[in-house]
């Protein structure tokens, strides 16, 4: 169970969540393939009525809970590839324990708009997430939901593909996609990983392979 | 059962059948007894009158073409493993037997074998010295004395002997622990003195290479590639019952093929070869017009529908469909219709896939058109889930959650009075959380600043507080040291110790002068006091005089 109460603290208090959306800052980078993890938090964030007002290692903050749960979205505005250097002082600042780190990243593996939640995984060539990972002393045991971007199509340069924005149809699927991503997040957190957190990677898996 | 053939008298007319060998295209077509057609019996056919009288026979069953011959444990067949599970309709070649001579009708038009090395060496056979106690042999040639001539080895290619009597268990012994295993398997992992099976399937010459490396090293790798890997399990299952041995590792592909602890090399159970490819019989179509339980209408709109539907995976030519079943099984959870891309695959390849899947999976197919396999989930398919996946929908704010989050937001300074609800809420966190904001390692946006944030102003801020935050985070209260060098000395050990946590306890210690009503707080980080007291008796620091005198002013 993900979010039980700690025992030795007080009556009522559910591990925190550490929601962090991996993203490049800056108006240059804004609405890119890359970007989309920050788009995701964005969208938790709204959802749950959480205010990001804080500024705090190198990140924008918000704390705020899901349910009766404590979550703290993070948007790290260090460039990608330092996303360690905000998330991993913040994890120790506020004691959160490593299976309940959340990335939001982008995955070129996956198809435009399906989404994935895992417990662990490694760094599949991402830049940001191989720097969290150093920074969490190569821990790769947090929870990650990766967003499919669809692969750079011929022989396009993979760099160029990721700072490219969305193309109109993609970015439909995209939207939808960060619906759902929402709901399973929200169930993540309540209900940590489950039975029904197998099944909804394989409903996204297979959402376009439909007449 | 048995009805001699009209291809028996002509075999003797100098016109022979084998030169007029049937191939794909023949227009040889001969049905197959109804009995056997509708897999129920099977027929035996002979290819002469002799052959009958000795038992010898092409038996066509429910599992295809195979053929009998006396003393065999088993009826051999082409391919054990890759056999379609229908009956055949109708035979493409007369029924020969596709073994050497004293068996098959047919002269032989194939090429002998290459010699090996060893072979050759044995065939010019001039050994230079005699071993001890022999004879020297007088043999003399043109070249001289000639000691001693040995001749190619007689292969006996119809020989049949089910082995020495021992059953597979006996052969086998007890069985191997697993840390045998992985001591026999270590060394064959990374090589490649391997048998490779292909789109045939485990095929019966196969069983001979096996024992042949078999002869020199207990374990057979056995590499598998393309259609057999769709079904792994009823290979391995094929492997171990006509070969004897025991698959004692799998890994994707690869199977370790273990002989047994008794396995004895000269007595093992030989079986002729097959000297020719027999032609396959012909077998009932897959694809139907109307596939059962649907009429051709359906059909034909679903194979429509299909015609834009995604593929879910593509296969590679020789690729490793290990996860292939699953795969479908998963999509067909989704949606009815699953199509697999099966561009530049060989046509029977995709077709022999097709028909595993429709046995596997199970489901119905529908089409092979495009290279793509079209399947539908069929009438009687079930869910594996008893209920549709439901996520948590949005819930309802609760207000306190409401108003911590605003009274966090704009009024910090007398959060004391609402402390007794977020004790309720998430203690730790918010105060976590207040005191980073307190001790300026945050910074806390107002709420117009925070709503109209772009990404570039948001840098800049960021950019900003974390030159003026990097100061706060190195900066520590100094300390005079009057009283004595023993506590000083253990204070700086101790920060020594905790490098990473050397910040924090500086913000703490901040805190500790600037808001002096934390201090009763029993919850805040509880183990800092303690360190710092177990050192130095409270108030007794140089700086403790310095406040009380500053206060005292």
């Amino acid at each position: 169970v993900s979010s039980v109460p700690d025992p030795a603290a007080g009556p009522v208090e559910y591990t925190p969540w550490l929601i962090a959306g991996l993203g490049n800052p800056g108006n240059k980078y804004y609405g890119t393939r890359h970007n989309v993890g920050f788009e995701m938090v964005d969208r938790i964030a709204a959802e749950e009525g959480i205010t990001m007002n804080t500024i705090q290692s190198k990140s924008l903050l918000g704390i705020g809970s899901i349910g009766e749960v404590p979550v703290l979205v993070v948007k790290p505005q260090s460039y990608m590839n330092y996303s360690g250097e905000a998330i991993g002082p913040l994890a120790a600042y506020y004691q959160v324990p490593l299976r309940h780190i959340l990335l939001i990243y982008d995955d070129t593996s996956l198809p435009n708009g399906v989404l994935r939640l895992q417990k662990k995984g490694g760094h599949g060539r991402h830049n940001g997430l191989q720097n969290v990972i150093e920074h969490l002393d190569g821990r790769r045991e947090f929870p990650r939901l990766s967003i499919g971007i669809g692969s750079p199509p011929g022989k396009m340069d993979p760099r160029a593909f990721l700072l490219q924005k969305f193309s109109s149809e993609e970015r439909v699927q995209i939207d939808t996609a960060l619906e759902q991503g929402v709901d399973a997040v929200r169930t993540l957190v309540l209900k940590g990983f489950s039975g029904s957190t197998e099944r909804f990677n394989l409903v996204q898996k297979y959402k376009f392979h439909r007449v | 059962q048995e009805e001699p053939t009209d291809s028996g008298p002509t075999r003797t007319v100098t016109t022979n059948p084998a030169f007029r060998a049937a191939h794909l295209r023949t227009a040889y077509r001969k049905p197959v007894p109804p009995a056997a057609a509708a897999g129920e019996g099977e027929a035996l056919l002979a290819a002469d009158p002799t052959d009958a009288a000795s038992g010898r026979a092409v038996v066509v069953g429910p599992s295809g073409l195979s053929f009998r011959l006396p003393g065999a444990p088993f009826d051999f067949q082409f391919s054990y493993s890759e056999a379609p599970r229908a009956p055949p309709l109708a035979i493409r070649e007369p029924a020969f037997l596709p073994f050497a001579p004293p068996t098959m009708p047919r002269p032989w038009t194939g090429k002998a074998p290459l010699l090996t090395k060893e072979e050759k060496a044995r065939r010019r056979g001039v050994r230079l010295h005699t071993p001890l106690g022999q004879e020297t042999p007088q043999t003399v040639s043109a070249h001289g004395i000639m000691m001693e001539v040995r001749e190619r080895r007689k292969m006996d290619l119809a020989r049949v002997s089910p082995g020495d009597g021992r059953s597979r268990e006996e052969v086998l012994g007890e069985p191997l622990t697993p840390s045998e295993v992985r001591a026999l398997v270590k060394p064959h992992i990374s090589h490649n003195r391997q048998l490779n099976i292909g789109r045939d399937g485990l095929t019966h010459n196969m069983l001979e290479m096996i024992h042949c490396h078999w002869r020199r090293q207990e374990i057979c790798k056995v590499r598998c590639r393309g259609v057999p890997t769709v079904d792994m399990k009823n290979l391995c299952y094929h492997l171990e019952e006509k070969s004897g041995g025991k698959v004692i590792h799998r890994v994707g592909g690869v199977v370790f093929l273990y002989r047994g602890r008794h396995y004895d090399p000269k007595t093992r159970p030989r079986y002729p070869l097959m000297l020719w490819k027999p032609a396959t019989p012909v077998y009932p179509k897959l694809i139907k017009e109307a596939p059962d339980g649907f009429t051709k209408e359906e059909a034909d709109e679903m194979r429509r529908k299909g015609r834009d539907l995604l593929p879910i995976c593509k296969l590679a030519k020789n690729g490793i469909y290990i996860t292939l079943v699953k795969d479908v099984r998963d999509a067909f959870e989704g949606s009815d219709l699953v199509k697999i891309d099966c561009e530049g695959l060989n046509p029977s390849d995709y077709k022999k896939i097709g028909a595993k899947l429709r046995d596997l999976v199970p489901c119905v197919l529908l089409s092979f058109d495009d290279e793509q396999i079209l399947m539908h989930r069929g009438k009687e398919w079930k869910s594996r889930y008893s209920k549709p996946l439901t996520l948590i929908p949005k819930v309802p704010k609760n207000n306190l959650a409401m108003t911590s989050v605003m009274n966090s937001s704009d009024e910090v300074s007398d959060a004391n009075t609402q402390v007794a609800i977020r004790e309720v809420l998430r203690p730790k966190m918010f105060k976590l959380w207040k005191s980073a904001v307190d001790s300026s390692l945050a910074l806390l946006l107002d709420d117009a600043e925070a709503n109209n944030l772009t990404p570039d102003s948001l840098l800049t801020l960021v950019e900003e507080f974390s030159v003026t935050s990097q100061a706060v985070e190195h900066s520590f209260p100094a300390l005079l040291v009057t009283n004595g060098d023993a506590s000083t000395d253990s204070l700086s050990a101790e920060y020594m110790n905790d490098e990473p946590e050397t910040s924090v306890a500086g913000n703490e210690e901040g805190q500790l002068e600037q808001s002096p009503d934390l201090r009763d707080d029993e919850h805040f980080d509880v183990d800092m006091f303690e360190r710092l007291e177990s050192s130095v008796p409270l108030g007794s620091l140089p700086i403790d005089s310095m406040i009380e005198r500053l206060n005292s002013e």
